[in-house]
């Protein structure tokens, strides 16, 4: 199907007009199938944010109680203002935003780097790297060697220890090859060459613009990725100021309920409690909002891309 | 005395340079990360020769109870003159907040001219991250002075103290710790809880002698309200108790059918209750001592006769339906019912976990609920499991490693806080008051000091929270000055506990102590215990829903074949040695 | 040179490009060295923080203690996965484990895809923006609130669920006491906490189809539901092959905390799986366990290998696109 066989045979307007998208009944029914299931789709999602999100601004008791189930119940701001109150969940959320923004950035370069030239049919040693970068995914060595290697190039304790060590998924890579492999077809490299044009430039000049979608994925995907992580920042940082949020957030949240044996201060029992109970919901609300926040960011992006679909014919 | 951890960025440099170089699969010279055979004892000589510490003299102006056993205020001094540096690695806390600007990090460091460069690891100390992290850099040979608050298991203090990670303090103690000494001398099992099978002490302890906590892991709670309402008593034995439940499902005081005659949530277990009324059972891991041979309980037949209890008092609807699958969570929201008390009772540790607690109103729901004495079973039994030994001291407070040049001062850091009024300021805050005389504390008895809030946001950032060295007895910590205008539940918890659960404790040779095991044999314990541990409490929870029938010969002769294949006797074998090896 | 005047190039191009005889294989290199030079930086960091410390996997091999170090802690071979092995739990396991794992990914592959193309069929803006940032924030609320909810949920006494079910006059299902009732919960909490992340990347694949193509198929006549199946499914169909294979690949690992939190003692002879075994062993231990989990793990990763290489060759014969 190119577009030289537009033919209006079909539609009923004039000929003039471009041709409307005409619905038939099945089409009809199939939309409103589309928009209810999605609609409900989304309540079911969007219950338990709202309840998140009430429960953050009510009284504690009564989130405790049982009595908040979709509406703020005794609506306070408490817990938000108690958040405030440490120190460490406010540096932490800076960290948190330095290591999302660092990261992505790092690695949605690194993964564009290695996506690009794999995706290119006649390289040789293709298969070879490609195997080289899966076989890392299924193995690795390990917690000690890892932390090891990472104390070796003095890497400990400082902001890098984060943004390095998990820079480059190849998860991500693999998409991201996936996505090249159909979009840039090898006759427009083809073209390119004969132009005068070098890898290098293609790739600056041809590939970077056309793929805005995967690249915003990657970047979306990466930011997030280190949002939620804090098992990087557990293993490797001993400095508290370097923490990010989520490393907090867990102390907080995550009750040690594993060995009843374990002798409780009940006075201590109760103030860990009061926190967790004071804290949870709003504490959620801002780890979860600024992920939020940036995607309409990367929705900008995904759009239709004209003109590469056209020569695929 | 460690160098500065940030690396410059010429140094980051070289390094990345020279990891340039390197080709993909390293070789054995560039990660050894750690010893094999590097000088064990790191000690400078000087660190034994300065003479005896001394204890100060008492302060006076305190008055404590008569025949009080535990830390008293003494004069001190401070332990150097030039400022000392020690790096130790602590856990991370809210309470404590930075460590390095810590109200009582100052304090500490006015008082005895010692300064800690602290390096803080996220998790609580206890916990499986904290132990990651922790050993992660034991291998990287990246160790501190000391660490503070972070628990090693006595196996694992026995293992690296073996290998000299850990420095014996032995000679220390018995030169520079006269508050130890003392506390020794009034604990006498604490010898034994603290030192390790090849005699060396590889750890500075604390004494938290929590008097309820010996025994609330077996605790009960029923309302009294309730038993009062359907005209009886608090039951005594297991007979009386399912009349009580009874005349709860039939009267419904809640009302609507809504009531819960006895509940309980999945984490607290209720083998530690209703086993005790047909043989002594103290709860994971169920081991116990009977005339120096170890054991386990849930193989005994008098284990069956209580699973046929429990059975029958489920199949009656006497248990609550979710007694095995509720989280903490739920069985709060039955204790909070806005409408008024739907539970009966439940097996939980104390009021709180039951429900939030009301401290100030006289009349608080909490207070309806009392502990209940241990039920005698037909065959007499009425036991009440108290722990002698796992609580009290604790081991693995402060552990000095052999990059420390001066264990002496560790040590006398450590000592100085044994004192009462360090003790009380560094978990409490600077601002405790002395008690008057006349002033009544948990016990009834004279109470030495008080304060105003505990471990809340006015004490932030000024106390250690709970992971300084301390040394809290049970005077001590009973000694704490009731508000009569705002009565808090520590008063009660311990009257309950002395009332109706310290009269039936079993003797302390039948507890199986706190044991110290090898290397092979900790991975067989934990393994074997994992899967004992899972067997058991399904089975538990499938007998007693029905799922399982105690009654059927069958059923419990498959599940004592289960237990078995799973590995009993190597387990028992392993915990009897190392018992025989705690008794010396 | 812009992208207008290569697509005016292309076909004149296309046509008269003569065929180019296979040249030697250096000489491909070199052609392609400026491809070489933008893989070596991401080849530089796998070899630093992938392959260089996969020399640690031997402590598998040894009594890994962290004073001797891995290289002097004393050698066992296969110890470790022979105690694995014949642990008493291991059948179980790796039945668990498996079983989770396939059933999520049978459950939940194609829900994604069909969230992306419902989302994709919508033509209102403000509702296909809207739901997908609605449908994509759940993946954040941590397992931990996620697992409160649902237990408030299925609460036998007083739970939602139960109240619809009561409803429909079906008795109160305790839905958490029952082991059968375990799969579905954790599988289908999942699909609900991440479908709307997954369908990201299908809509980036889907939104790189061009709209002419949509355009000249309903020209042509052709209803939605045929032009999703020929336009928008073939389009999106290289990525979601390549999902599946990584997907298999990683079949013997479940995420551990939330099955952690959703098991009970009445559960757990099927909500024991490899990871939470691995996990509460490590916690129970005297001394930390690090040559068993290695062990594990290296097990894991032997069979996840062959699993992907399997997924791989089969969907490179049947479905012309793979790893490698």
């Amino acid at each position: 199907m190119t577009v030289a066989t537009v033919t209006p045979t079909t539609a009923p307007t004039g000929a003039g007009a471009p041709a409307p998208v005409r619905e038939t009944r099945s089409d009809r029914i199939v939309m409103i199938c589309n928009y209810t299931a999605l609609g409900l789709f989304t309540l079911a999602v969007l219950y338990p944010l709202v309840y998140v999100l009430s429960a953050s601004l009510s009284d504690p008791k009564n989130v405790v109680s049982g009595k908040v189930w979709l509406w703020p119940v005794g609506l306070s701001v408490e817990a938000f203002k108690a958040v405030f109150d440490y120190d460490s969940i406010v540096s932490g959320f800076g960290n948190s935003v330095v290591y999302a923004l660092g990261g992505a950035l790092l690695a949605t370069a690194l993964t564009l780097l290695a996506a690009y030239p794999l995706s290119r049919k006649g390289l040789p040693g293709k298969g070879i790297i490609m195997a080289l970068f899966v076989f890392t995914m299924m193995f690795s060595g390990g917690l000690i060697p890892t932390y090891l290697v990472v104390d070796r190039l003095g890497l400990l304790n400082t902001r890098w220890a984060i943004i390095l060590p998990g820079a480059l998924a190849v998860w991500n890579m693999i998409i991201t090859r996936t996505f090249f492999q159909s979009t840039i077809p090898e006759e427009l490299v083809e073209a390119a060459k004969v132009d005068g044009c070098t890898d290098f430039g293609f790739f600056w000049r041809i590939v970077l613009p056309l793929s805005k979608p995967i690249i915003a994925v990657n970047l979306l995907f990466y930011a997030v990725a280190q949002w939620n992580s804090w098992f990087s920042a557990l293993i490797y940082l001993t400095n508290e100021h370097l923490f990010p949020l989520q490393l907090v957030l867990r102390q907080i949240l995550i009750q040690n309920n594993f060995d009843p044996s374990q002798v409780r201060d009940t006075a201590e029992l109760i103030r860990m409690k009061e926190l967790q109970e004071q804290l949870k919901f709003s504490l959620i609300v801002i780890a979860t909002i600024p992920p939020l926040l940036i995607y309409p960011f990367v929705q900008k992006h995904f759009v239709k891309g004209a003109m590469v679909g056209s020569l695929k014919g | 005395m460690r160098e500065d951890l940030s690396t410059t960025p010429v140094k980051r440099r070289a390094v990345v340079a020279g990891a340039l170089g390197i080709a993909a699969v390293g070789s054995s010279g560039l990660l050894s990360g750690c010893s094999s055979g590097e000088a064990a004892a790191g000690a400078a000589p000087e660190s034994l020769s300065a003479p005896p510490t001394e204890l100060g003299r008492k302060k006076t102006g305190i008055n404590y109870p008569p025949g009080y056993v535990g830390p008293v205020a003494r004069e001190r001094r401070a332990i150097v003159t030039e400022p000392v540096t020690f790096t130790v690695v602590v856990p991370q806390s809210l309470t404590v907040g930075d460590w390095s600007k810590n109200e009582f990090t100052h304090w500490m460091e006015q008082q005895t001219g010692i300064r800690i460069q602290w390096r803080q690891v996220a998790g609580k100390g206890n916990d499986a991250e904290t132990m990651t992290k922790v050993n992660a850099m034991m291998a990287a040979g990246d160790i501190p002075d000391a660490f503070l608050g972070i628990g090693f298991t006595r196996s694992q203090l026995y293992l690296y103290g073996a290998q000299n990670l850990f420095v014996d303090l032995n000679p220390y103690l018995d030169k520079y710790a006269p508050n130890l000494q003392q506390a020794m001398q009034d604990y006498p099992e604490a010898r034994r809880l603290m030192v390790s099978p090849d005699k060396g002490i590889y750890s500075f302890p604390d004494i938290n002698d929590c008097y309820h906590c010996r025994a609330s892991n077996g605790r009960a709670l029923l309302n009294s309200d309730w038993v009062r309402k359907v005209g009886l008593g608090m039951p005594t034995t297991t007979d009386e108790f399912r009349e009580v439940l009874t005349a709860f499902k039939k009267a419904d005081p809640a009302g609507g059918g809504k009531t819960i005659p006895f509940g309980g949530y999945k984490d607290a277990p209720l083998d530690t209750y209703f086993m005790n009324a047909f043989l002594y059972n103290p709860g994971e891991p169920w081991l116990v001592v009977d005339d120096g041979k170890v054991g386990v309980t849930y193989v005994k037949d008098e284990w069956r006769e209580a699973l046929k209890y429990l059975h029958g008092l489920y199949a009656d609807g006497l248990l609550a339906k979710d007694i095995f699958t509720a989280n903490e969570d739920q069985i709060k929201r039955y204790g909070d019912n806005p409408s008024g008390p739907i539970l009966g009772g439940a097996r939980v540790y104390y009021w709180g976990t039951l429900m939030t607690l009301d401290l100030v109103d006289p009349k608080a729901r909490w207070r309806q609920y009392q502990t209940m004495e241990p039920l005698k079973g037909p065959g007499g039994v009425q036991v009440a499991p108290w722990n002698y030994l796992g609580v009290g001291l604790e081991v693995s407070t402060l552990v000095v490693t052999r990059k420390c040049r001066r264990p002496d001062l560790l040590v006398r850091w450590a000592d100085f806080q044994l004192d009462l009024e360090v003790v009380l300021r560094s978990y409490a805050g600077p601002d405790i008051r002395w008690s008057a005389k006349g002033d009544k504390g948990i016990n009834g008895k004279q109470s030495i000091y008080g304060y105003d809030s505990w471990n809340t946001d006015a004490t932030k950032g000024k106390t250690w929270d709970q992971f300084g060295v301390m040394y809290r007895s049970g005077d001590f910590r009973l000694a704490e000055r009731v508000n009569p205008k705002r009565p808090t539940f520590e008063s009660p918890l311990y009257e309950q506990t002395r009332d109706h659960l310290f009269p039936f404790r079993q003797p302390m040779e039948q507890q199986f102590p706190p044991v110290t095991l090898e290397a092979d044999q900790a991975a067989q314990d934990a393994e074997i215990g994992l899967n004992l541990k899972g067997e058991v409490t399904t089975s538990l929870a499938k007998f007693v829903t029905g799922k399982l029938d105690p009654s059927d010969d069958g059923q419990w002769n498959d599940y004592k074949d289960r237990i078995n294949r799973i590995g009993l006797q190597p387990y028992l074998e392993i915990q009897q040695a190392a018992y025989e090896t705690y008794q010396g | 040179m812009t992208t207008d005047t290569l697509v005016r190039r292309t076909p004149a191009h296309s046509a008269a490009r003569p065929k180019r005889q296979a040249l030697g294989l250096g000489a491909r290199v070199r052609r392609h060295w400026q491809l070489y030079a933008m893989l070596a930086l991401p080849l530089i960091w796998l070899a630093i923080f992938a392959y260089w410390p996969m020399y640690g996997a031997i402590i598998a091999f040894k009594d890994y203690n962290v004073v001797d170090g891995i290289f002097g802690s004393r050698w066992v071979g296969f110890k470790h996965f022979e105690r694995f092995a014949e642990s008493y739990q291991f059948w179980r396991l790796i039945k668990n484990t498996l079983i989770l794992h396939v059933y999520e990914l049978l459950a939940t592959f194609w829900l994604p895809i069909v969230l992306a193309l419902g989302l994709n069929m919508a033509r209102r803006r403000w509702y296909r923006r809207s739901v997908q940032l609605i449908t994509y924030a759940p993946h954040f609320i941590s397992t931990v609130v996620v697992v409160g909810l649902i237990v408030v949920i299925v609460d036998p006494n007083s739970g939602v669920l139960n109240h619809f079910l009561g409803l429909l006059g079906i008795g109160p299902i305790d839905v958490l006491s029952n082991p059968d009732y375990f799969r579905h919960l954790y599988v289908w909490s999942g699909a609900w906490q991440t479908m709307g992340f997954s369908a990201i990347i299908y809509l980036a694949a889907l939104t790189s189809v061009s709209p002419e193509l949509h355009e000249a198929a309903i020209v042509d006549g052709a209803s939605r539901l045929r032009r999703i199946w020929h336009i928008d499914l073939p389009a999106i169909r290289p990525v979601a092959v390549i999902l599946l294979i990584l997907n298999i690949g990683s079949i013997m690992s479940v995420g551990f905390e939330k099955v952690l939190l959703l098991q009970n003692t009445l559960n757990l002879q099927t909500s024991e799986v490899i990871d939470t075994y691995v996990y509460k062993l490590g916690f129970a231990s005297q001394v930390p366990q690090f040559s068993y989990a290695a062990a594990i793990g290296l097990f894991r990763s032997v069979i996840g290998l062959a699993l992907l290489v399997l997924a791989n060759t089969i969907a490179r014969r049947f479905a012309k696109s793979s790893l490698w």
